[in-house]
């Protein structure tokens, strides 16, 4: 059914010279048909799919409602990637009745953004194998960077503990790319001590994701600081890639392309983000903080136009991360963190 | 010292009275609830006597907690909740150390003015053998490591049951916006669509108007009608919000800015966490369905949610939803 939008993405990402609006207006047409909570977020709002010139005008389903509906065209699918979570909150999920639009995006700009200067890699991946987790996609994806930079991958994340010891032995002479989530990198360092583990020249560090309780925190320019310490690599080979599982395509800090040490994030030619009012959800001028808002082209069979609750700021194609935004004010139980204890 | 604090208690809940003028004044300082919210919660739910059957059954439930000291950290803005927070302390102890809860002191500072077993500070420091009653979302209370006997009392929401009558579920949600553990936030519904339409007619008609909105409030708001336009139906009003879930599949809540779910009871023990309920409103056989799924939560009558027996904490889980292995009160 939605063959020829893939096709038509594919050949975006490939860099043809389609109008990204025009294309994000009729996968938003087919979304409206197809996806019921798409087409009813539509109608809540009057708007006729058929009227739809610019992909601004497209309204953004909120991540919320991947916990809370499929979000996808009914049909079989290829995968189902679901939300990491701890509470006990019901995960999202984000089926998938094709995969090759997210790889083909994926591997693009990956190749881009984290190894364009290289064909082969060897890939240390602090994550769960995909065999164990074929509900990630940022192992899904990690695991088709280690396909095209010459398939030698390990994993070191069982779900529970960090295999330390495994890391170590990956060590050898010839460059790696090691890709992790936050808190695995600092249960890595934790387990380090301080001790280094230096890295073969040409290697890279990606890591992604938040901390979600499991470890204590390190806020992400002090870890990227200690992750290029610890590896002796230079600041500007260590990045952050950002990345939902509501999205199909991913954003990373440009260092390992630009040798730089910028903090903000990259976005392909494929999303386009904004930021929101969090209140009227109206867009706001460039360089204003607010929600960001995704229109991605390769989410072709789920919602094209995406509200998340992290706070941005969007100058030309560099976003800027600021955090979540918080919810209503705390009341009633909902009592924000305050110290118990202080100093007598 | 239970019955002089409730003596002061009636000081504070007449408005004619210093003590019940003073403390207004106070709360119109620190409370998120409009004025009238205000005059609600201390007239309507503020605990000013206690039976002698519910005085007997918090002494039982406070008996496996006694210390020589108990130490209470409250949280923030049920503004009457320290009342008998304090109370079941002092059911467990001689001495009484209260954290109030930043935003919302008024109503321990008033306690303790009055109640010499009480005392307020900035920073709790319990010895190993004293207890420690924590008040909180679970995410601050797991944030915490505390010494000390401690006694969690975190998330939890109500559910309410609703057949035709809607006037008492109203009460129930406009009684503190809608923001207490106990709470309706979720409202079972035999006619679900009827249900929607009654309520917001219902919230739309009551005096009490609700706490004036912040920003963050405003945005919670405007991201639950359009998650619930995607979902299901959103009904607004200037006072209140409620969402209809005509098929839901997992849980969710909104604000609690007297904002609540509205779903139909089919089914609704599959997704509804059994652990998260600290009470059920509402009679016949659905109630007691959900009765039999979350048998720690608390029975009401719907209009009665917001006022249960001072027979101990409001919140009867015992240690809250991750940890049911240790006793409870």
């Amino acid at each position: 059914m939605s063959d020829a939008l893939h096709d038509r993405v594919q050949a975006f990402i490939e860099g043809a010279g389609t109008s990204f609006d025009a294309l994000a207006c009729d996968i938003a047409r087919h979304q409206a048909a197809h996806v019921a909570p798409v087409g009813r977020l539509y109608a809540s709002q009057g708007i006729d799919p058929a009227t739809l010139t610019t992909a601004a005008a497209i309204p953004a389903l909120p991540t919320d409602v991947f916990r809370l509906r499929r979000v996808a065209v009914v049909g079989d699918d290829e995968r189902v990637f679901h939300t990491s979570g701890t509470t006990a909150e019901a995960r999202g999920r984000h089926p998938m009745r094709r995969v090759d639009t997210y790889r083909r995006g994926a591997l693009a700009w990956g190749k881009h953004m984290l190894f364009p200067d290289v064909e082969q890699l060897r890939t240390v991946a602090l994550l769960t194998a995909e065999a164990d987790a074929p509900g990630s996609s940022l192992t899904f994806m990690v695991a088709r960077f280690a396909e095209a930079l010459g398939g030698d991958v390990s994993y070191h994340w069982d779900g529970a503990a960090l295999d330390v010891a495994g890391v170590r032995e990956r060590v050898g002479e010839a460059p790696l790319l090691v890709a992790g989530t936050s808190f695995a990198f600092v249960m890595l360092l934790d387990a380090l001590d301080g001790s280094p583990l230096p890295l073969p020249a040409g290697s890279r560090v990606m890591q992604t994701g938040g901390f979600k309780g499991r470890t204590r925190e390190v806020a992400p320019e002090a870890l990227r600081e200690q992750l290029a310490t610890c590896f002796s690599l230079p600041l500007s080979k260590v990045v952050a890639e950002y990345g939902m599982t509501e999205l199909s395509s991913q954003l990373y800090q440009p260092g390992v392309r630009d040798d730089d040490e910028d903090v903000r994030y990259q976005a392909p030619p494929w999303l386009r983000v904004s930021a929101v009012d969090p209140t009227t959800l109206a867009p706001l001028p460039e360089g204003e903080v607010g929600l960001a808002r995704f229109v991605d082209l390769a989410n072709v069979d789920s919602s094209v136009a995406v509200l998340t609750m992290d706070r941005v700021r969007v100058e030309g194609d560099l976003v800027t991360l600021l955090g979540r935004q918080p919810g209503a004010t705390p009341r009633g139980c909902s009592l924000a963190l305050e110290p118990f204890m202080e100093p007598a | 010292m239970i019955a002089s604090l409730l003596r002061a208690a009636s000081a504070w809940r007449d408005p004619n009275r210093a003590e019940g003028v003073a403390l207004r004044r106070r709360l119109r300082e620190t409370s998120l609830l409009s004025t009238e919210g205000i005059e609600l919660a201390l007239t309507e739910h503020l605990e000013t006597n206690i039976s002698p059957e519910d005085l007997a059954e918090m002494r039982r439930r406070a008996a496996p907690h006694a210390a020589p000291v108990v130490h209470v950290m409250l949280a923030g803005n049920v503004c009457v909740a320290a009342l008998r927070a304090v109370a079941f302390a002092l059911a467990c102890a001689d001495e009484v150390v209260v954290r109030p809860s930043r935003r919302d002191p008024a109503l321990a500072e008033a306690i303790a003015e009055v109640c010499p077993a009480v005392t307020l500070a900035d920073a709790l420091h319990p010895e190993p053998d004293h207890g420690v009653h924590l008040y909180g979302s679970d995410e601050t209370l797991d944030a915490l490591v505390v010494p000390g006997r401690v006694l969690r009392f975190g998330s939890g929401f109500g559910v309410a049951v609703v057949h035709d009558e809607v006037d008492g579920v109203v009460q129930d949600l406009v009684a503190f916006d809608g923001a207490g553990c106990i709470s309706p936030r979720v409202i079972v519904a035999h006619d679900p669509e009827r249900t929607l339409d009654a309520l917001h007619e219902g919230l739309a008609a009551s005096t009490v108007p609700r706490g004036a909105l912040r920003d963050d409030d405003r945005a919670a708001l405007a991201r639950a009608r359009i998650t619930y336009a995607a979902v299901g139906s959103w009904r607004q009003g200037h006072h209140h919000a409620l969402a209809l879930d005509p098929s839901p599949e997992a849980m969710t809540l909104l604000p609690p800015l007297r904002a609540a779910l509205v779903v139909p009871a089919e089914g609704v023990e599959r997704w509804l966490p059994a652990e998260s309920i600290t009470v059920i409103g509402g009679e016949g056989p659905m109630a007691e369905r959900l009765g039999r799924h979350a048998p720690l939560a608390r029975r009401a009558r719907l209009g009665f949610m917001q006022r249960p027996p001072l027979d101990g904490p409001v919140d009867l889980r015992p240690l809250g939803a991750r940890d049911r292995s240790r006793p409870g009160p």
